[in-house]
């Protein structure tokens, strides 16, 4: 299949999807506050809607940044602490399994009670969400290092700390990124998830507040932007990927 | 660097279960020796070149270099591993001067000399899976040379080479040799390189390995693959491991 074909069929979906609603709200009976026009959509991006919901959207990025920033830092650091020694494994693995089956979104209640519904308990569930993908996947990456690798290591006598950093991270560099993606997205989600339940300020607040006044089209376009700006992280990452493990064949960080 | 090993063997616990995969090996290798291995695939002789640098342990008996008991690997053992091991997170410049502890500019010197040997300079910059099998096994050899090791183990180090590249490379490693002073133990399936290079053959027998008999090979018969003396020599190996005339002779075809 060529390349433009394939962009096309990926198109035909959303594009009947859009033809369906224009339809239904054009000719049927189906009021505003339910379902918005199209039209009623896109006009949100323009005027003084689109200036509160950038600054509301910009609210929530920076949460991102910071928590999935801290959750990185936590995760590779645990992970390949855990990967490395057997200690450090025995120490951290079985209470980190047990916390990693509390769904993100039921420790929202326990954030808010510690933190309140600022900045804290937004960074902090970020923080949770998005540590185990990388932790999980930085711990796997390395401690599946090849045994060949690191006899390579052992034959030059490197030292612990140098056979870490020269061959440990980057071998499990692929992984330890697939979970670095995996956390941003998750992140992503958290975040939304967070000030949909309790917030002054963010997209997703943003969004429980329009419901608040009937607005379905602000909550639409806010749905739209969550989505775009999550494929939007992935495909960034994806390319600094590339840039940072050069040596991979070309496709591998699909 | 000499080597002895006395008395030695080796077994693998695989579930529990003792799997003995050397059994009583004793070789004295001299100072400056050429010494090559044959044997079947199988029979432990990844296991020795391992366990003579100090990457794997040892069960019952001894392995001393230069007199001393080896417990790790150290500075001046160098081996080329039978899969070339190149990491490919590094550029093949660097992969070849991984050993090396000295200054940047002098390791890249090195390396860029020891690519050179091995004739891939065009692919300093390259990244090892850019390589084709044989160019992957000439830079581990490459790295292998690049420390100046005074003890070289290769483990099947032209087994992905092409028939001229081969014969090139083994010329190469002799002059190496030569003019280094390395002891060199080299293990091959190919007992035509094992009497070119060795100036001693070990032929070892199927698992457990064992030492069938160590062969010296006297000067200037390696060096000429078509004569007598060579035929009859290799004649003499392939007796270990075809027992009829007629199996021997078709491997001589
Ligand atoms: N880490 C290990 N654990 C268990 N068994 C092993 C291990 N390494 C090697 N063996 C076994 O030891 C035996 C000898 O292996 P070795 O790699 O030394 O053979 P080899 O003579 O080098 O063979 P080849 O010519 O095919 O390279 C084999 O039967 C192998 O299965
Ligand atoms: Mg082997």
């Amino acid at each position: 299949m060529k390349h433009w074909q394939k962009i096309l069929l990926g198109l035909s979906l959303p594009a009947a999807i859009l033809l369906a609603w224009w339809l239904a709200t054009t000719y049927g009976d189906i009021p505003p506050q339910i379902l918005p026009k199209p039209q009623s959509v896109l006009a949100v991006y323009g005027g003084e809607d689109a200036s509160v919901l950038l600054g509301h959207l910009l609210i929530s990025l920076w949460r991102v940044v910071q928590g999935f920033l801290l959750a990185s830092l936590l995760g590779v650091v645990f992970g390949s602490l855990t990967g490395v020694s057997r200690v450090a494994k025995s120490i951290l693995m079985p209470t980190l399994t047990a916390i990693r089956q509390i769904p993100m979104i039921a420790w929202i209640p326990l954030l808010i009670l510690w933190c309140g519904i600022g900045e804290a308990s937004k960074i902090a569930i970020i923080v949770l969400a998005a540590f185990f993908c990388v932790f999980v996947n930085t711990h796997a990456g390395i401690a599946e290092t090849p045994e060949n690798f690191l006899e390579v290591a052992r034959l030059y006598r490197l030292s612990k700390l140098r056979t870490f950093f020269g061959v440990h991270l980057p071998s499990a560099l692929p992984q330890i990124l697939t979970g670095l993606q995996l956390g941003l997205g998750v992140s992503w989600m958290a975040v939304v998830a967070s000030e949909l339940i309790s917030a002054t300020s963010g997209i997703g607040y943003h969004m429980s507040d329009a419901r608040v006044f009937m607005r379905s089209d602000i909550v639409i376009a806010c749905m739209l932007v969550i989505g775009l700006v999550g494929i939007a992280m992935n495909t960034a990452l994806a390319l600094l990927f590339g840039l940072i493990a050069p040596w991979k064949p070309k496709g591998a960080h699909k | 660097m000499s080597v002895a090993i006395r008395n030695l063997n080796k077994r693998f616990f695989v579930d529990g279960n003792a799997i003995p995969v050397l059994n009583n090996i004793n070789l004295e290798v001299r100072q400056g020796e050429f010494i090559t291995i044959v044997g079947q695939s199988g029979c432990g002789k990844s296991t020795l070149l391992k366990m003579i640098a100090g990457l794997e342990s040892i069960t019952e008996g001894e392995i001393l270099r230069n007199g001393k008991p080896v417990t790790a690997p150290g500075t001046d053992c160098g081996m080329v591993f039978q899969d070339h091991r190149l990491l490919p997170w590094l550029r093949v410049k660097r992969n070849v001067g991984f050993g090396l502890r000295c200054s940047k500019a002098e390791r890249e010197h090195i390396a860029a000399q020891h690519l050179q040997l091995v004739g891939l300079s065009d692919f300093a910059n390259a990244w090892p899976h850019q390589l084709s099998g044989g160019m992957a096994q000439r830079a581990a050899i490459a790295r292998g040379l690049a420390t100046n090791p005074a003890l070289l183990l290769l483990d099947e180090p032209f087994g992905a080479l092409d028939a001229l590249t081969r014969i090139q490379l083994q010329r190469e490693v002799l002059r190496i040799w030569h003019a280094s002073g390395a002891t060199m133990v080299l293990v091959t399936h190919d007992i035509d390189e094992a009497i070119f290079l060795g100036e001693r053959v070990v032929v070892m027998s199927a698992r457990p390995g064992e030492i069938s008999e160590v062969i010296p090979i006297p000067p200037g018969v390696g060096a000429d693959r078509g004569s007598l003396d060579f035929a009859r020599y290799k004649d003499r190996i392939l007796k270990y491991f075809f027992a009829d005339e007629k199996s021997r002779e078709e491997y001589n075809i």
